[in-house]
This record gives C-alpha cells, sequence and structure tokens, in this order.
C-alpha cells in the first residue's frame, strides 16, 4: 500500500520534467534548424485563417507531448489521491530520504518526497489546472514562433511546481522555490523582442529574491537551532526554541511568503507579470506558483500556530501572528482597490488575485490552515478560469483595455457564460463556491485571537464589497455596455474561439459549479469538517454564527447591487464622480500603485547613490589626487630623472667614451705606422735589445 | 791540439749580427739593406755551425741547418733583388726613405 503510494507520487513528480526534457531537446534542434529566423515582434504571429484553425506538424508534435506529460501526471495524481483518501491512516507517507551529497556541513539535509494530506490536496489542484491550462495553450500559442520553447518552459515548471508541492524538507522546498522563480522569469519574458516583457521578467524575479533572502536566512536560522529541516522532524524540535527564536523564525519565513505570493510592499511584481502570454498568467500567476508561499506557511504552520488539546496556541510571541495577518489585510485592501481603477483586464485579475491571496495569507495569521487551504482552493478554479476566459476575449477583440471592448455576450457566448461563473465564484455570490471559502476565512478571523481581530475582520468584510464591485464593473464593461463608436467595428468581428480556447474553461466553468455544490454545508457531508479533518487531526472547529455568512451575503450583494447600478444604469453619477475634485488625487494615488514602485526604488537606489557618491569622492579626492597624482605621479617622475641621469650619463657615457678611446688610440698608433721599413726595423731591433735586456736580467737575478 | 775558446766564434757571429742590423736600420739604399740581412744570416750561421761542432753528442743537425740556411738566403736574394728591379722601374730609385705609399696619408 505504502509503496504503491510512492510510485505513484514520483509518476506525478516525473512526467511533465520527461515531456520538458524531449520538448527541450526538440526545441534546441528546431532551432538550431531555423538559425537565423529569429523571434521578433514582426515575424512572431503569422498569419492564420481565423476560421479553420490548422495546427503546423511542429504544434501538433509539441502540444501533443506536451499535454500527454501533463495528463500521465494528472492520472497518477488521481490514482495516488484515491489510493489515499482510502486508506484509514490519516498520517503522511515519506519516500526514503536521501543525505544531499553527505557533506558534514548538510548533514540532517534530506530530499525525498513527502506524501500528506496538504500535499496530496495541493497536488491535485496542480495538475488539474495544469492540464485544462496545457491544452488551451495548444491553441492560444498557434502561430507563435516560439510555440516548442514555451511548451518546454511551461512543462518544465508544472513539473517544478509539483517537486515543491511534494517536498519533504525546506532544503528541498528552497531549491524548487528558486526553481519556481525561474520558470516565472523565463515565461514572463517568453516575448523575450518585447522590451516591457523583459523588464518585467527582471522586476519580478528581483522582488522575488528580496523575500526568498529572508526565508533563506529563517530556515537557516531553524537550521542552526534545531539541526533539522525535515518536515516530519521539525514538529518535535521546535519546542526547544524560546517564543522569541520561533517569532523571529516565523516571521523571516513570512517574508519569502511577501516576495513569492505578492503581499504588500512587494506585490505590484505580479500586475506587470501579465505582460506574459495568457496560460502562464491563468497557471503561475494566479492560481498555482503565487500560492507557493501559502503553500509553505500551510505546511510549517507549527512554527505560527500550535495545536493543544484541539485548540491553537501561538507558537511564538503573538506579534509575528500580528505581522502575518495585518499584512494580508492591508493588502487586501490595497490592491482590491487597484483593481477597481485599473483597465487592462488581466491587471484586474492580478490585483484580484493578490487581494484573494492576502484572504488566504490571513487565514494563516488567524490560525486556520483550513480555511486557507479551502479558499485556495475555490480562487484557483474560478481565477485561472478568469484568467483563461480573459485571455479568450483578447485573443478575438486585441486589446487588454476593459473600455475598448463592449456588449461582447451575444459575440462570444460560451466565453461569456464560462467567464461569468467565474466572475460570480470570485465575486462571492452567495452559495458560489466564492462565497463558501471567503466566509470561512472571516469566520477564522473573526474567532482569532491575533491582535485586532475585529479591526482585520472588518478590513476583510471592506475587501469582500470592493471584490464583488470591481467584478461586477469588468464584467459589465466587457459584456453588457454598448461600445464606444470607435470601438465598434472591433467588436462586430468577435467570434468565439476554437475547440481548445472554449473547452478548457467551459470544463473549468463546471468545476466551480461541482465545487459550489460540494461546499455547501448539509447535515451529511460538510466539505470545511472534512478538509479539517484530514489537514488539522484533532482540532475543532469553531462554532460560526449564523449572522457571519448573512452579513458577508449583504455585503457581496451590496456591492454587485452599486457596480451594477453605477456601471450600467447610471453612468452619468460615475462620469461626475471622476470629475469630482477630491476623487481625482485619490484616483491617481491608487492608479500609481500608492508609489510603491517608486518608494522601494527610492529604498533601494538612494542609499546606493548616497554610498556610490562617497566611494566617488573617495576614489577622486584621495586616490585620485593624493595617492596617484601626488604620490605615484611624482615618485615616477623622479624615478624617472635618476633613471635619465643614468642613462644619459653612464650608459651614454661607457658607449661614447669606448668610441672616444678607439678613435683616440687609433689617431695615436696611426702615427706609428710610417711606411718606412727603416723606422719598422730600428723599432724591431729595439724590442729585441729590450726583450734580450730583459730575459739577461732575470737570469742575472737568478 | 787546443780546441779554438767558443767565445771567438760567438763574439765573431755577435759583432756580424750587429753589424747587420745596424745596416738594416741605417742604409737607405734597399741593396745595401740586403746586404745587412745577408750579414744577419751568416751570424746565425755561424752559431749554428759553432754549436754543432762543440756539441759533445757529434749531432750534426746544426750543420744541416746551416746548409739550408744558405740555400733560404740563396732564394732571398734573389727574389729581393728582383723586388727591387721592379720597384725601380715604378718609382725610378730604391731609396727605401721615399717608399711609404702603403702608409695611410
Amino acid at each position: 500500500m505504502e509503496s504503491e503510494i510512492i510510485y505513484y507520487a514520483l509518476g506525478v513528480v516525473t512526467s511533465p520534467f520527461i515531456g520538458s526534457l524531449i520538448l527541450t531537446i526538440f526545441a534546441f534542434i528546431h532551432y538550431a534548424k531555423t538559425h537565423g529566423h529569429e523571434e521578433t515582434e514582426e515575424n512572431n504571429h503569422e498569419e492564420h485563417e481565423e476560421h479553420g484553425l490548422k495546427y503546423t506538424p511542429l504544434e501538433n508534435f509539441v502540444s501533443t507531448i506536451g499535454i500527454l506529460s501533463i495528463f500521465a501526471s494528472w492520472v497518477f495524481m488521481l490514482l495516488l489521491a484515491i489510493k489515499f483518501f482510502t486508506t484509514e491512516h490519516h498520517g503522511a507517507f515519506l519516500t526514503t530520504s536521501y543525505d544531499f551529497f553527505g557533506f558534514p556541513v548538510t548533514q540532517n539535509i534530506q530530499v525525498g518526497l513527502l506524501v500528506d494530506a496538504l500535499s496530496v490536496y495541493m497536488g491535485l489542484i496542480v495538475t488539474t489546472l495544469a492540464l485544462l491550462i496545457h491544452m488551451y495553450a495548444r491553441e492560444y500559442m498557434h502561430g507563435d514562433k516560439g510555440y516548442p520553447r514555451f511548451f518546454a518552459t511551461f512543462n518544465f515548471f508544472t513539473g517544478i511546481m509539483l517537486s515543491l508541492v511534494f517536498s519533504s524538507s525546506f532544503f528541498e522546498l528552497f531549491i524548487f522555490w528558486e526553481l519556481v522563480g525561474l520558470s516565472s522569469y523565463l515565461l514572463i519574458g517568453f516575448w523575450i523582442f518585447k522590451p516591457s516583457a523583459a523588464h518585467a521578467a527582471k522586476k519580478a524575479f528581483l522582488y522575488n529574491k528580496v523575500g526568498d533572502v529572508a526565508l533563506l536566512s529563517g530556515f537557516l536560522i531553524l537550521y542552526k537551532l534545531t539541526g533539522t529541516l525535515n518536515f516530519m522532524e521539525l514538529p518535535d524540535k521546535i519546542h526547544n526554541l524560546t517564543p522569541l527564536q520561533t517569532a523571529l523564525i516565523s516571521v523571516l519565513i513570512f517574508g519569502g511568503v511577501i516576495g513569492k505570493s505578492a503581499q504588500f510592499p512587494l506585490y505590484t511584481w505580479l500586475a506587470d507579470a501579465m505582460e506574459g502570454p495568457t496560460p502562464v498568467s491563468a497557471i503561475l500567476h494566479s492560481s498555482t506558483m503565487v500560492k507557493a508561499g501559502v503553500y509553505m506557511v500551510a505546511r510549517v504552520f507549527f512554527l505560527y500556530w500550535q495545536a493543544h488539546e484541539g485548540e491553537y496556541n501561538f507558537a511564538g510571541d503573538n506579534w509575528a501572528l500580528a505581522v502575518v495577518a495585518w499584512v494580508a489585510a492591508i493588502t487586501a485592501l490595497l490592491a482590491g482597490l487597484q483593481a477597481l481603477v485599473e483597465n487592462e483586464i488581466k491587471r484586474i485579475l492580478a490585483y484580484s488575485t493578490v487581494s484573494q491571496i492576502s484572504y488566504m495569507v490571513l487565514a494563516l495569521g488567524a490560525g486556520s490552515k483550513t480555511a486557507a487551504m479551502y479558499h485556495l482552493l475555490s480562487h484557483a478554479t474560478f481565477k485561472a478560469l478568469l484568467f483563461l476566459t480573459a485571455g479568450a476575449v483578447i485573443h478575438v477583440v486585441h486589446t487588454n483595455n476593459i473600455w475598448e471592448m463592449g456588449n461582447l455576450r451575444k459575440k462570444i457566448p460560451k466565453t461569456f457564460t464560462a467567464m461569468l461563473i467565474g466572475a460570480i465564484g470570485l465575486s462571492g455570490f452567495p452559495g458560489i463556491s466564492g462565497f463558501w471559502s471567503k466566509d470561512a476565512v472571516l469566520a477564522t478571523v473573526y474567532y482569532s485571537d491575533v491582535p485586532g481581530n475585529k479591526i482585520l475582520f472588518t478590513l476583510g468584510v471592506v475587501t469582500a464589497f470592493i471584490t464583488a464591485l470591481y467584478t461586477t464593473r469588468f464584467i459589465i464593461v466587457v459584456f453588457f455596455r454598448e461600445p464606444t463608436p470607435e470601438n465598434i467595428e472591433r467588436v462586430e468581428h468577435a467570434h468565439d474561439g476554437g475547440f481548445f480556447l472554449t473547452i478548457p474553461p467551459l470544463i473549468m466553468a463546471a468545476l466551480v459549479i461541482l465545487e459550489s455544490l460540494t461546499f455547501i454545508p448539509t447535515p451529511i457531508f460538510k466539505f470545511e469538517e472534512w478538509l479539517m479533518e484530514w489537514l488539522e487531526p484533532g482540532v475543532h472547529a469553531h462554532e460560526v454564527a449564523l449572522t457571519l455568512p448573512i452579513l458577508s451575503a449583504i455585503v457581496v450583494l451590496l456591492g454587485i447591487g452599486t457596480g451594477i447600478y453605477l456601471y450600467y444604469y447610471n453612468y452619468n453619477i460615475l462620469a461626475s464622480l471622476n470629475q469630482n475634485k477630491v476623487i481625482i488625487p485619490i484616483r491617481e494615488f491608487i492608479a500609481q500603485r500608492y508609489y510603491i514602485d517608486k518608494v522601494l526604488y527610492w529604498i533601494a537606489n538612494v542609499p546606493a547613490m548616497i554610498v556610490s557618491r562617497l566611494l566617488q569622492d573617495i576614489d577622486i579626492k584621495i586616490i585620485d589626487r593624493t595617492i596617484i597624482d601626488t604620490w605615484i605621479v611624482k615618485g615616477s617622475l623622479g624615478l624617472a630623472k635618476i633613471s635619465d641621469v643614468f642613462d644619459q650619463g653612464i650608459i651614454d657615457g661607457i658607449v661614447n667614451g669606448v668610441w672616444m678611446i678607439a678613435l683616440t688610440l687609433g689617431r695615436a698608433f696611426r702615427k706609428l705606422q710610417t711606411g718606412i721599413v727603416s723606422n719598422y726595423a730600428s723599432i724591431f731591433a729595439a724590442a729585441l735589445v729590450i726583450f734580450l735586456g730583459y730575459v739577461n736580467f732575470l737570469i742575472f737575478i737568478k | 791540439m787546443t780546441a779554438i775558446p767558443i767565445e771567438y766564434p760567438l763574439i765573431l757571429s755577435s759583432a756580424l749580427f750587429s753589424l747587420g742590423v745596424f745596416g738594416v736600420i741605417t742604409q737607405k739604399n734597399a741593396v745595401r739593406i740586403l746586404i745587412a740581412i745577408e750579414l744577419i744570416i751568416n751570424a746565425a750561421n755561424i752559431n749554428f755551425v759553432t754549436f754543432a761542432s762543440y756539441n759533445p753528442n757529434a749531432d750534426i743537425s746544426g750543420w744541416v741547418f746551416a746548409l739550408f740556411i744558405i740555400a733560404v738566403a740563396a732564394g732571398e736574394a734573389a727574389i729581393g733583388l728582383a723586388i727591387f728591379i721592379n720597384v725601380f722601374r715604378n718609382f725610378g730609385e730604391i731609396n727605401v726613405k721615399h717608399l711609404f705609399t702603403l702608409r695611410e696619408v
């Protein structure tokens, strides 16, 4: 039984990688063959017939491999889930953990697959959505020059995400955490010829890195203090830490969540990440990758809250939880407001994603893993659906701006139906999936011990109102409002996309409805309690007063009503509001993203500038002027002078002396050469006399 | 029989040699110089013969050398006179004080 589960888990994780490997090799061969035909903005989208979509053999091959590998992963996941949820045993299964390399430094750092309720739950969401979105991408990316590259990267991401979900230690999780960051970078910047895409990819990567530094230092401290990073061993070791240590570690780890899951103040990268293709936005930047932060906190939930006799208590100092909850609540409100003023449909959805993830983080901060994962499931489904339909809308009207669309409900009925269902889910319409999960979050916050829980609850309710309002806004503007005269032609030619552009969203819409039906609490089956039983065995749920769901429903209906009134029936009020002197600066302030980017830029830039100015001064004044100008220049000048004297006087003197001596001697000796024989004979005779005299002298001495 | 002391022939050869050297140095006429050279050669010859005669080992190499020297001196005189004839033809005289064309100017 146990070994089967492990084999299924291995299958889930490896299938996408195998697909990615094949596609990568194929892509390399393909690009080597078509060398010289680089992707540019002009030649990227080949002209193709709008009707009668024809895939090239290349596209058929690539998308088949891509979808099949994800499909295999999905099948393994289903088998795994069935096997897992039908066992009596509620605990976790762990593959053999392998020591990482086995260095002394990496003692007790292991890699392996951890299969428990949390990872199976998350893995199901990831594989299901990945399968549908891969199918969608088959048509969406049609005609793109980077088709093989796209599917290779996309499969790679899916494999990485699943590996992250099944990680058994913090160390392993961090590796895949960084790798999803890499795939995010590659996919946001997929259209490499667009400067804005390249910039957005860079921004996402850097913003994530800021959080990752905190995460890394957090779990390294944890390793230093407890000596292990295994998720299975950590809960027992954590009791030895002081509350302050636990609080510090949990806040540092939450830093990683701020980066990856786009929380205040590092959330603006997610809106820019919409430069990537829509399937990427649908799976990375709404439903799976950005949820990695939520998933990680749920994984190490014992660092934040500790179960004690069925009740949760603070694991560390309570300020750590306050940081988490307050950051989440503030992000939810800020991002919700921003979605209200944004004009590009994908960006609206991106800010909405930020806002909704904040709900999950809020639930974690307030002490309910169940509520967070509950909302994660419903949000992942309807947000992926909204992105897919938004992509379909953009695909048919060739614009991103909602004000250039209008009255599309009759032109693209299938997309409209799917998107409407997603929007109802997002708005939290009573009885639909988003309503139940959001309600669970709000109830958790209401009954929580976290400091300021009543204010947090109020913020959550206000955000629920705003969510309903902006959802209504873009649905009405895109599908119901009459288009402005200059855009009528654009809208006239719109029609539903092909099979793969419409069927996956419709399947997702069906999933949303299915979830809604499942979530309705009945005396026989309550989904939330079922989930709690699996995720948090032994913890009791609070009895939720009936007033909370009613309040939530009233707020949501109020939001939808306001939206319909403002954007459909009485547009003039909105127009006059937009001209109001008080509203304009506020609106501008929100549209400028509360100047967060500017402040962050300032924070990153100004100290660097000050330090570099200082260094520049040191360089110019001390190094250049003093050391180089004074000492080095003068010193070398003196040395040069000395060597000049040496060269001129001694070396040249020697050379000149040699020739002068030779000349003088030559002149002197030339006089001897008279050419007269008698002189030579005289000298010879004299020399002979001297020589004989000398010999005689020597003999005489002896 | 009392032998002539060795000093006598040696003094004779020394005197001849000195005369020859004196002649080579002082004379201007090339033929005279040649004659003086003959004197020097003969002085050397006398030396050879003398030492050969007084050699108790009865070695004859000194005499043989004397014969060689006579032959060489004859050849030398012949060549020297031939040179002087040619010099005279070219310069019109054989005064060695005027024959310095090999000297650098």
